[in-house]
């Protein structure tokens, strides 16, 4: 009996303890209030303040936001709800040079759970591009219709842009996940990692792009709305400049100019899928332009590719691209808490876009900042999605007025 | 269901030994039931003071229920089919009790809710989604009570509860959920003197729901909302997550009776519970954790004459919940680390209760009665930033009466027939949303109407009427059949109202 009271006391003991542990980690929950934080920001290119610059605290989860001014020197931010933040420094700036550029800084998934906190963010410069991601649509039609994904650029400057040679991405993750790729620490903050690149061909002046021109880049180049294919669809692609065409005799080649392909997985070859499909989730999209007097060749070189170390046996290869390349990116998820996994290295693209389903038939475009003496559009290109694209819009090329290049086949 | 029918055997034949002699119509367990303060107040170890009888009882029944008077996350329909049984009997001078029911619900289209069985226990961190669902729900419910002798002035009791249920959605995102809940309480009775006893008992539960979600057309991503509080949610897209509650309770009562021309029972008890949400098992994340605080406290007074028995009892109930939320950040190669938590959001509800109740005796069963009760109600729910709140204050009155007619024969057979008629009047009500997305829909549908449920005023009308007879005119055993339904109206905003029917058969011996 003795033994049993002792076996029946033992056993009882870590149940007593396991029921308090977790009252007891209850009870030590402080009631939430509002917080202060510090912000200064700091930069490495000569003769730039960063008084003036926006500061964005962004808690997507939650819905909250908060945007203030940066004084000189450190600014109090009140008023925040302790969480988990999308921290945003950002604003043009005049170089030495002469160059406009566009500073940008930030912390992703930065938790603020101390009050009163000091916070320093480093913000650089990257010029401010003169081509951008007009329209995206990414999600498709029901049902389970993504042929008709299309991708539109603007020439957003002043002046003529040959579009010979500027290439096409889509970044790892290819979708958003909460479990993350692991990258080389070597890397540090210099690379975008593509897991395919194309190129428009062109000997260097074939294509060129007049201010307030866009083209389109398809999946598929081809009238979506035929019977055949997807009525519902809001789209037709045919007038689309490019397309990204995989070999497929089911779906075969348009009008349309081919993209070239440059990588995929450390080879040139297109591989065996039959299409350029990205997420309909919504995927991370970069343009960029290797710069003159520069080789670029992820095939050839492995400096300029990696794979995926957070997994011991995976074997596929990414394309390294150096983020001085990059002219224009945007990352599209899920919604908007999805910037919690956030892709994009921020200086690229701050935020994310999204349309909020899959199969929904519903794009995202660029928003409108200014309109040029001929009608055509100059778009808001803060370099964060979330405020530059209007979300959930009806796909459709060339919107608010912009031209198309006299070398479409369409003319 | 293999398991259920051995236990419902068992529980027969257990129970089959504990024939009595007398007073086994249905006025007889009710009116036992009624007048045992000690069952009531949850000390195992007073039972022995209410002059327990032995007895048994099975049953089974079934219920159907509608209406567009009820909680968003409730069925628009359903039906309940359920057996019950219960007895209790005296080993040597140890007295032993037992329950077990089985219930099988068919919920039909439920909104609002994709993940936990229960959307009304007192955990408001649940998902929901859109599509109203039907919901399949089995229960079980296991209990024993057992008191000792008494050792001088102290008798000790031990009490055990174990419950199991398991739900799964019907409609994407379908959930697969089960749930279990184990309490015990060990209690102690000291008698000060023949007429004066005073009880202290423990409570002790432990609660586990895990939950797993997911889509069966994988084509077609649904829209969901991870709920907060009072509306505050964020939406996802997909198939959902899996979930995994963990709760634990601690608790402890004190009762004191007195018997005399008066008798005074006083109970006064608390209880502290936390349960944990853990979301995924593969990486677990600290999702939330609600901390509930329980208070209640009460006084019976009685006085019985040859003729009639007087009850009054006042009792007043508090319960306070904080609503814990984290915030983490998920380390590459060592998961989700929980950096801060934080009181979001507090939830209290306060009830005071008034009732006085009179009975006629004829022997251990009543030959009528009638009662008039008083409830006070008050809920306060606040999500503390941004600042949004929920409160609602009700005054609720009923009154009631019970004719138990004696049938003609040698069979002691009995027509029960009662009516109780109930008012709700709520005086006072606001629902203040100030946080982000005030379009969603657990804002202007969930929290909306959840909220005109609280604050509508209704009239509910009951009548349970019961036939009874023993089976042999020398035996124990009486058959008997059951019959109710409810009917509630309201006016307030759109509701209409809602109406539950039902009915039983069983035997007690």
């Amino acid at each position: 009996m003795k033994y049993i009271k002792q076996l029946i006391a033992a056993l009882s003991i870590p149940v007593l303890l396991a029921g308090c542990e977790k009252i007891n980690d209850a009870l030590d929950a402080e009631k939430v209030g509002a917080y202060t934080v510090s912000v200064t920001a700091s930069t490495e290119m000569s003769g730039v303040a960063t008084e003036g610059l926006k500061v964005v605290f962004e808690n997507f989860a939650e819905g909250f936001r908060l945007e203030a001014e940066l004084g000189a020197g450190a600014t109090p931010i009140k008023g925040l709800i302790p969480g988990m933040y999308s921290i945003n420094v950002s604003g043009r700036v005049e170089g030495a040079d002469g160059e406009t550029y566009y500073l940008n800084g930030s912390k992703i998934n930065y938790a603020i759970f101390k009050n009163n906190e000091q916070l320093e963010i480093s913000v650089s410069g990257l010029k401010v591009s003169p081509l951008v991601f007009s329209e995206i649509f990414f999600a498709g039609t029901n049902p389970f219709y993504f042929r008709n994904q299309f991708y539109e650029i603007y020439n957003n400057s002043d002046k003529v842009i040959y579009l010979d040679g500027l290439c096409f991405a889509n970044l790892m993750p290819s979708a958003v996940t909460t479990n993350m790729p692991t990258w080389p620490a070597t890397d540090g903050n210099q690379y975008a990692y593509a897991e395919r690149i194309w190129k428009i061909p062109g000997n260097g002046t074939e294509y060129p792009l007049q201010p307030g021109e866009s083209f389109s880049i398809a999946q598929w180049a081809a009238n979506h709305q035929l019977p055949q294919y997807s009525p519902a669809s809001p789209i037709n692609c045919f007038p689309a400049e490019f397309e990204f065409n995989m070999n497929n005799p089911n779906f075969p080649d348009q009008p349309a100019v081919d993209m070239t392909h440059v990588f995929y997985n450390a080879s040139a070859s297109k591989g065996t899928l039959p299409q350029y499909l990205v997420s309909v989730f919504g995927g991370a999209y970069v343009i960029f332009r290797v710069p003159a007097g520069e080789t670029y060749d992820p095939v050839n070189n492995a400096e300029l590719r990696t794979r995926n170390l957070a997994n011991a046996t995976a074997t596929q290869q990414y394309a390294k691209i150096p983020i001085r390349y990059i002219l224009d990116a945007v990352e599209a998820g899920n919604n908007q808490n999805s910037i919690a996994n956030k892709r994009v290295p921020s200086v690229l693209d701050a935020g994310m876009t999204y349309v909020g389903a899959t199969y929904n038939s519903q794009g995202v475009a660029r928003k409108v900042g200014a309109v040029n003496a001929d009608g055509t559009p100059i778009y808001t290109d803060t370099n964060n999605s979330t405020d530059d694209f209007e979300r959930g819009v009806v796909p459709q090329f060339r919107r608010h007025g912009a031209k198309m290049p006299f070398w479409n086949h369409m003319n | 269901m293999k398991k259920l029918y051995i236990t419902v055997a068992l529980a027969a034949a257990c129970q089959a030994t504990a024939a009595q002699d007398a007073g086994n119509t249905p006025a007889s367990l009710e009116w036992r039931r009624q007048n045992s303060l000690w069952e009531q107040s949850g000390n195992p170890a007073g039972l022995k003071l209410d002059a327990p009888i032995r007895y048994s009882h099975v049953n089974a029944g079934y219920e159907s229920y509608n209406g567009d008077f009820r909680r968003p996350q409730e069925g628009a329909s359903g039906n309940r089919q359920f057996v019950q049984t219960e007895g209790a009997l005296y080993a040597d001078s140890f007295y032993l009790s037992g329950k077990f029911s089985y219930t099988r619900d068919a919920v039909k289209d439920a909104k609002f809710n994709a993940s936990i069985i229960d959307p009304f226990r007192g955990m408001p961190f649940i998902v929901a989604d859109l599509n109203a669902s039907d919901w399949s729900i089995q229960r079980y419910d296991l209990q024993f009570n057992a008191t000792t002798r008494a050792y001088g002035r102290w008798s000790f009791g031990l009490g055990a509860q174990y419950q199991a249920s398991s739900g799964a959605k019907q409609r994407d995102i379908r959930t697969e959920n089960y749930f279990y809940s184990i309490r015990v309480t060990p209690g102690v009775v000291y008698a000060l003197s023949d007429r004066q006893h005073i009880g202290f008992n423990l409570d002790y539960s432990n609660t586990k729901e895990e939950g797993s979600m997911s889509n069966v057309n994988v084509y077609v991503d649904q829209t969901y909302y991870e709920l907060y509080g009072l509306g505050t949610a964020v939406s996802l897209l997909g198939g959902g997550r899996t979930n995994n509650y963990e709760g634990d309770a601690w608790g402890g009562s004190l009762q004191y009776a007195y018997r005399g021309y008066i008798g005074v029972f006083v109970n006064a008890g608390y209880k502290i519970e936390a349960e944990d949400l853990h979301v995924s098992f593969t990486i677990p994340r600290d999702g939330a954790t609600i901390l509930r605080k329980s208070w209640n406290a009460g006084v019976t007074l009685t006085n019985e004459t040859p003729g009639l028995l007087h009850t009054l009892a006042l009792q007043y109930r508090q319960r306070d919940m904080d609503g814990i939320q984290y915030t983490t950040e998920r380390i590459p190669t060592a998961g989700w680390k929980s950096l801060a938590k934080y009181v979001r959001s507090t939830f209290a509800s306060k009830q005071a209760t008034a009732m006085y109740r009179i009975g006629a005796k004829r022997g251990r069963e009543y030959k009528w009665m009638a009662d008039i009760s008083g409830a006070y109600t008050k809920l306060d729910d606040v999500y503390l930033l941004p600042y949004s709140f929920k409160k609602t204050e009700n005054l609720n009155g009923e009154i009631g009466g019970k004719m138990n007619f004696v049938l003609p024969g040698n069979k002691d057979a009995r027509l029960l027939v009662g009516l109780s008629i109930g008012y709700n009047r709520n005086f006072s009500a606001a629902y203040e949303y100030n946080g982000a997305h005030p379009d969603y829909p657990t804002v202007t549908e969930l929290e909306t109407n959840d909220y005109r449920y609280m604050a509508s005023d209704y009239v509910k009308a009951e009548l349970p009427v019961t036939w009874s007879t023993r089976l042999k005119e020398s035996g124990k055993q009486t058959l008997f059949l059951k019959a109710y339904g409810r009917y509630v109206k309201t006016g307030s905003y759109d509701f209409n109202d809602r109406y539950t029917i039902g009915g039983s058969v069983g035997v007690n011996f």
